[in-house]
């Protein structure tokens, strides 16, 4: 039986520059109630960011944090991985740093399938820069950057992780943070990528996607009759929005090996359990050996 | 007390300007107790209310969220204020007043609950600020 820890555990000292009553709180709150439920203790994590308003999360949780240039915490957090696969992988990052910045990576972790979860605070928009219109803003989008509406078409990121492999793809509210907890929790436990996609209003410079808009559109999958391991009803769903918008998990599958599953040389043990043995009892050919099978 | 005289009331109480503000504001307010008030305590505060505020008060979850807080509760508030100011030309975007959007919601919101204290006994006051958040408990006090 786990023995759930107390969320305060990550609480920490620093100044929160949020807005007030931005959606970001709660998302603070339920990573650190995720961790504390699963027994997971602050050195046993590491939250890798981005940059933007939600990017700042690392430095408000008492846990190993790291804040990558913008767009790359994916090929951070997954070489973290790899060096410690004993360690609790977190991406936390924005709609424009997973999806616009980042978003190769954000398709080549879908395919690769690192054992890590990634929680994005997508706001439809770009706060920290005061509000330019971003890859998942709706098309027609009036911003200071798309003053006649944004043109192109919104980014789907439910659809493109599907397409691209992801494991286990999910969406949560900002505005429900029990069950963004429970979400987030059921993607640290599943072995492989997990996106959790969470509907965050900005309240400062999205007018449109405001708590009431999703209020009145979303609805819950596990209310439902769904399958999240049917592949073709997944697609369905992460088509729709505007009108209904579901949260739970849309997609999982258990059965497909993790990335670190398939590295040969993670067989021998961890890296840094090894380096630090080596460190202890030092065999420069060990070394050598370790260094070679990353190569 | 009927709808017209509740904004009526807010209005004044909070120097708006217009009566849509201060309906806006009624209606967040409203909204964000909802999501965040059991039953019991919502059907109370509904009694006491014209039914034109009453469909504000409608939750569609059974039950209230138990990490709902007050971050979250001022969400709901200070998407109806207007946060940006004048060109910035720095970066092309607009000057950033959000920082004191937290403290002008309270200020708000605090209209709306001087409003709703008038209209509800002290026990109903008790039992409301019973099960609110914290911190929006001591702004409903302090109303």
């Amino acid at each position: 039986m786990v023995t759930r820890l107390d969320p305060k555990l990550f609480d920490a000292t620093s100044e929160i520059t949020w807005c007030a009553g931005c959606g970001d709180f709660a998302i603070l709150k339920a990573l650190k109630l995720a961790l504390a439920d699963l027994s997971i203790e602050p050195h046993q994590a590491l939250v890798v960011s981005g940059i933007g308003c939600g990017s700042k999360l690392p430095d408000y949780m008492t846990i190993n944090g790291f804040m990558t240039i913008h767009g790359r915490p994916l090929p951070v957090a997954t070489a973290a991985k790899l060096a410690n696969p004993d360690l609790h992988v977190v991406v936390v990052n924005g709609d424009g740093d997973s999806y616009g910045i980042g978003g190769n990576h954000f398709v080549q972790s879908c395919r690769r399938n690192p054992n890590i979860t990634q929680i994005v605070e997508n706001n439809q928009i770009y706060g920290l820069t005061k509000g330019q219109y971003s890859p998942t803003s709706d098309k027609g989008f009036v911003t200071t950057t798309s003053p006649d509406g944004a043109i192109e078409l919104a980014f789907n990121p439910m659809s493109v992780a599907l397409a691209a492999g992801a494991t286990f793809i999910a969406r949560a509210f900002a505005g429900e943070p029990k069950h963004l907890a429970q979400l987030i929790g059921e993607g640290i436990q599943h072995r492989g990528y997990a996106l959790i996609d969470v509907l965050q209003p900005c309240v400062t410079f999205n007018r449109i996607n405001t708590y009431d808009w999703y209020r009145k559109r979303i609805y819950h999958l596990e209310e439902e009759a769904y399958d999240p391991t049917n592949r073709e009803a997944a697609w369905q769903k992460a088509h729709e929005w505007e009108e209904r918008i579901p949260l739970g998990v849309l997609y999982r599958t258990d059965e497909l090996p993790t990335y670190e599953d398939q590295v040969p040389t993670l067989a021998d043990g961890s890296p840094v359990s090894r380096i630090i043995e080596l460190s202890r009892n030092p065999r420069p050919q060990q070394y050598e050996s370790l260094k070679e099978g990353f190569l | 007390m009927d709808y017209t005289q509740l904004l009526a009331e807010v209005q004044e109480d909070g120097s708006f300007p217009g009566r849509e503000e201060a309906e806006a504001l009624v209606v967040s307010v409203l909204m964000a107790m909802a999501e965040v008030l059991p039953g019991p305590q919502l059907d109370a505060l509904a009694s006491q209310l014209p039914p034109e505020a009453t469909v504000y008060l409608r939750r569609t979850r059974s039950q209230p969220d138990p990490l709902f807080d007050s971050h979250l509760f001022l969400g709901w508030v200070v998407s109806t204020l207007d946060a940006t100011g004048a060109r910035d030309k720095t970066v092309g975007g607009l000057d950033l007043t959000a920082a004191y959007s937290g403290e002008e919601a309270i200020r708000r919101m605090r209209c709306v609950f001087s409003a709703l204290k008038r209209r509800l006994e002290p026990a109903q006051q008790r039992e409301l600020v019973a099960v609110l958040p914290e911190e929006v408990g001591g702004w409903f006090l302090e109303a």
